[in-house]
């Protein structure tokens, strides 16, 4: 299986562990990803300029498509804004004429070949639950994780299609073949608040605290996502404001890939279990019993 | 006399210049940390100096000025085309300076019988001065035939091109005048030959016609005889001295050229012209250097040696300060980074260029100066704030710059001086002060740029104000008072839409606190696109307010 590798912006300098436990896993599981100079996906920008927004996701579709290639992301922004992009693009084609006349300065055209999908629906849809069972040598037994599905890969489930929006399923599929066991948490579909944190830190740390204090009523041993964002406002974002913090005490977050490749029996290192951040390897391992 | 009083003159202006240029880097003030004085940031920059020296560090710093600088192996792996073009005017440039230019000071040292009229040096004058043109001629076709790279060139980046071009030219056109030129001839043969007797001197005038194209007037007698005695006279008084200029293959040919009307440029002593010209080219490149591209020959070694220690995060407070603001002159406006930009998709539809890095740091000096009017503060923030910190300009920056570094504490500080995104502003600016923005239509998005939702009453009309996206909204479920008023709702939006009250719903704290979750628009029964809405009403009131600059604005800070 060949991919277009879509990191999107904030992977790079603010989550490089979502990038190395992301290509070590599917690496392992032989998904091979192919790396090109794209743009942002346009998904911080649509809150300014909705044609900004397009051209900036669609030029990366026709890029992907000159290359004969679907998109993976493992940011559900991302996701979710070319999802966006694709809705729109097939509905309405005076936007498309005026988003393709853009891009044929560059000698690009959207033609509509050119798929996306989010890492997690690839794990689970393509590479299937029964395959990762074979590649699961250490099962995190006696780990309780509560899945947070995150927004933009959800809803609208017209546009992006993902998993049942009032019911999901699939991320807890996941985690379950893992060895740990997916809690049930009544806050698991909503949002982390990381999209308010320049405009309302306050507004956007009560929406953590609430999703942190629902998963913790269970006894989830640890949060996990499959967003950048989500990954950065548990982690990155609740480090850097200690004083602000009322989520102290709460529960740490684990990306997908970093969960996954632990119980694949996959080097610490090499998923990016960094001690220096809240996402602390020690405080993990120490969890999983190794 | 001249050309001591323009030299001077000249240093004195580069040398104050570059003084002026040390005294801004101790004194910009970029990001949130405490700024310190002069007096601090220069003591902190010395310790920080000294403390490198005598490091274990230098020979690292030394390895990465010969890597980086002298022989540019990171641009070489990045880009061979202009690693190319960065050499040849480098080096060319750097040669000539060493060997013709200081030839009192350098070549006269190093070798004892130096002669600039002899080869190699007459020679190697010829092709560095080529090679530098060659480089030259590359940039040029890369600035004004690439797309991306025309867009970002400006007179800055042209005067450069045209500078160094100029001298070299005239240099070229000089050594012409001065191969065909009489004058010149005679007052060798008086120096060297030490005599005037026409007679005398004319088998030597026969051979310098002949072999050396000096063009006499009237034209000499060349016979023969007269050439095998002038050989003979040749070696005796001028060979020791004074190459032919064959090897002045780029002089030579334009000397030849010039033949015709040589008696004409002899009688008016046209290289004594060019030799003016030609120093008074350097000396204004020389007076230049501070105030132009020309400064990163300085600049940009200094960033890539403190780079090498370390990433500028990891410097004290102060000389963090110092190294972000020395960044704004290291930069040569290469634009590589704006090439790699990945929100240049964004650039090209918004069309405001402070979204690209090369242009935004431009804007940045400008604004770190303090002399930037609020109303390119405004625009100068939303290039900032579009930025999503992807990380490739300072990956690719070919001066080592940490562009994220400076960008990430321009964000700071833009957001103290009264400049955060609009967005931001938006939410923590009193509802009556964004009202009058909201009521003014500035130029709307054509129909076919945006999903033309909120004009559409068929996207709303079928609401039936039942709440459920009020009671699913999470924003609603945590905001309180003072924040937001208790009553806030996307439903109460979609009412103020059916009742054409756009302004009203402009305004609404629902429209800019919104967190595109979608939830509302998922549960709503009557398949309202509410989030879509609220994203577009969002995407008019930010054309709104750029329309009405919210500067004059007081914005209120949200408590911490």
């Amino acid at each position: 299986m060949k991919l277009l590798y879509f990191p999107g912006c904030k992977i790079p300098f603010h989550l490089p562990a979502y990038n190395r436990s992301t290509r070590s896993v599917l690496s392992a599981l032989e998904v091979e990803l192919v790396d090109m100079d794209l743009n942002c996906c346009g998904y911080p920008v649509r809150h300014q300029d909705f044609s900004a927004f397009l051209l900036s996701a669609t030029r990366n579709l026709a890029l992907a498509e000159a290359q004969g290639l679907d998109i993976l992301t493992p940011c559900k922004c991302c996701f979710g804004s070319f999802k966006h992009a694709l809705y729109w693009l097939r509905r309405k084609p005076a936007l498309r004429d005026r988003i393709n006349q853009r891009l044929a300065a560059e000698k690009l055209h959207w033609r509509d070949r050119s798929d996306v999908i989010h890492l997690l629906s690839l794990l689970y849809h393509k590479v299937g639950t029964r395959r990762l069972q074979d590649h699961v040598s250490t099962p995190l037994e006696h780990l309780k994780v509560a899945a947070h599905y995150g927004c933009h890969a959800l809803r609208p489930a017209e546009v992006t299609a993902f998993d049942n929006p009032t019911a999901p399923r699939l991320f807890e599929a996941l985690v379950a073949v893992t060895g740990a066991t997916p809690v049930f948490w009544s806050r698991r579909t909503e949002c982390c608040g990381n999209p308010l944190w320049n405009q309302n830190r306050n507004l956007a740390l009560a929406m953590m605290e609430k999703k942190l204090a629902s998963a913790q009523e269970v006894g989830a041993d640890m949060l996990c996502s499959a967003c950048t964002y989500c990954q950065l406002q548990f982690d990155e974002y609740r480090r850097l404001h200690p004083h602000a913090d009322p989520t102290k005490g709460r529960l740490q977050a684990i990306l997908f890939p970093q969960l996954l490749g632990m119980s694949m029996g996959l080097p610490s290192e090499n998923l990016g279990l960094d001690p220096l951040t809240v996402t602390d390897a020690s405080a993990f391992t120490v969890q999983v019993g190794r | 006399m001249l050309f001591n009083t323009t030299l001077y003159l000249s240093l004195l202006i580069c040398f104050a210049g570059l003084l002026w240029r040390l005294k801004q880097w101790f004194s910009i003030d970029i990001g949130p940390e405490a700024p310190g004085t002069v007096s601090q940031r220069s003591a902190a920059t010395i310790r920080g100096a000294a403390a490198a020296i005598f490091s274990r560090r230098l020979p690292v710093v030394l390895a990465v000025l010969l890597r980086d600088v002298l022989l540019q192996m990171d641009l070489f792996k990045k880009h061979r085309l202009r690693w190319l073009m960065h050499m040849l005017i480098f080096w060319g440039f750097g040669l000539l300076l060493a060997f013709h230019a200081l030839e009192g000071v350098v070549t006269q040292r190093l070798f004892y019988d130096y002669a600039s009229t002899l080869n190699p040096f007459f020679f190697l004058r010829n092709f560095f001065g080529v090679i530098v043109l060659a480089g030259i001629g590359i940039a040029l076709v890369r600035r004004l035939k690439i797309p991306a790279q025309k867009k970002i060139t400006g007179r800055n980046d042209l005067l450069p091109l045209l500078l160094l071009p100029l001298i070299i030219i005239s240099g070229f056109l000089l050594e012409a005048t001065q191969i065909v030129s009489e004058p010149i001839f005679d007052e060798m043969v008086e120096d060297y030959m030490g005599s005037d007797d026409s007679e005398e001197v004319a088998p030597l005038r026969a051979v310098w016609a002949q072999d050396y194209h000096v063009v006499f007037d009237p034209s000499p007698e060349v016979t023969p005889e007269l050439l095998e005695e002038g050989r003979v006279l040749n070696e005796e008084n001028c060979t020791a001295c004074h190459s032919r200029p064959t090897a002045a293959f780029a002089s030579l040919p334009l000397a030849i050229l010039a033949k015709p009307a040589a008696a004409e440029l002899n009688r008016i002593r046209a290289d004594e012209l060019l030799r003016h010209l030609h120093y008074l080219v350097c000396f204004v490149a020389l007076a230049l250097l501070p105030f132009t591209k020309f400064k990163h020959l300085l600049t940009t070694p200094l960033t890539l040696a403190l780079r090498s220690m370390g990433p500028a995060k990891a410097s004290q407070a102060l000389n963090l300060k110092t190294r972000r603001a020395l960044a704004l002159d290291s930069c040569t406006h290469c634009g590589a980074c704006s090439r790699v930009c990945s929100v240049a998709p964004s650039a090209q539809i918004i069309g405001n260029l402070d979204i690209l890095p090369s242009e935004k740091l431009i804007s940045l000096a400008q604004s770190a100066r303090k002399n930037m009017p609020a109303a390119r503060m405004e625009s100068f923030s939303e290039g900032c704030f579009i930025c999503t910190e992807c990380y490739r300009c300072t990956q690719v920056c070919p001066s080592g710059l940490d562009l994220q570094d400076l960008w990430q504490a321009t964000k700071v500080s833009l957001a103290d001086q009264g400049f955060p995104e609009l967005n931001t502003r938006a939410v923590r600016t009193p509802v009556e002060t964004l009202l009058p923005v909201m009521n003014t239509e500035s130029s709307p998005a054509a129909k076919e740029d945006t999903m033309d939702l909120c004009d559409d009453p068929s996207t709303f009309q079928n609401c039936v104000q039942c709440a459920i996206c009020t009671s699913v909204c999470p924003v609603v479920a945590s905001a309180t008072e003072p924040d937001y008023d208790p009553e806030i709702g996307p439903h109460l939006v979609t009412n103020l839409l059916r009742m054409q009250q756009m302004e009203l719903a402009l305004v609404s704290r629902m429209v800019w606190a919104c967190v595109t979750c979608y939830q509302c628009q998922e549960h709503c029964p009557q398949h309202i696109r509410v989030a879509d809405l609220l994203y577009e009403l969002r995407n008019r009131g930010w054309s709104r307010m750029k329309g009405t600059p919210l500067s004059s604005v007081n914005t209120e800070e949200v408590r911490p």
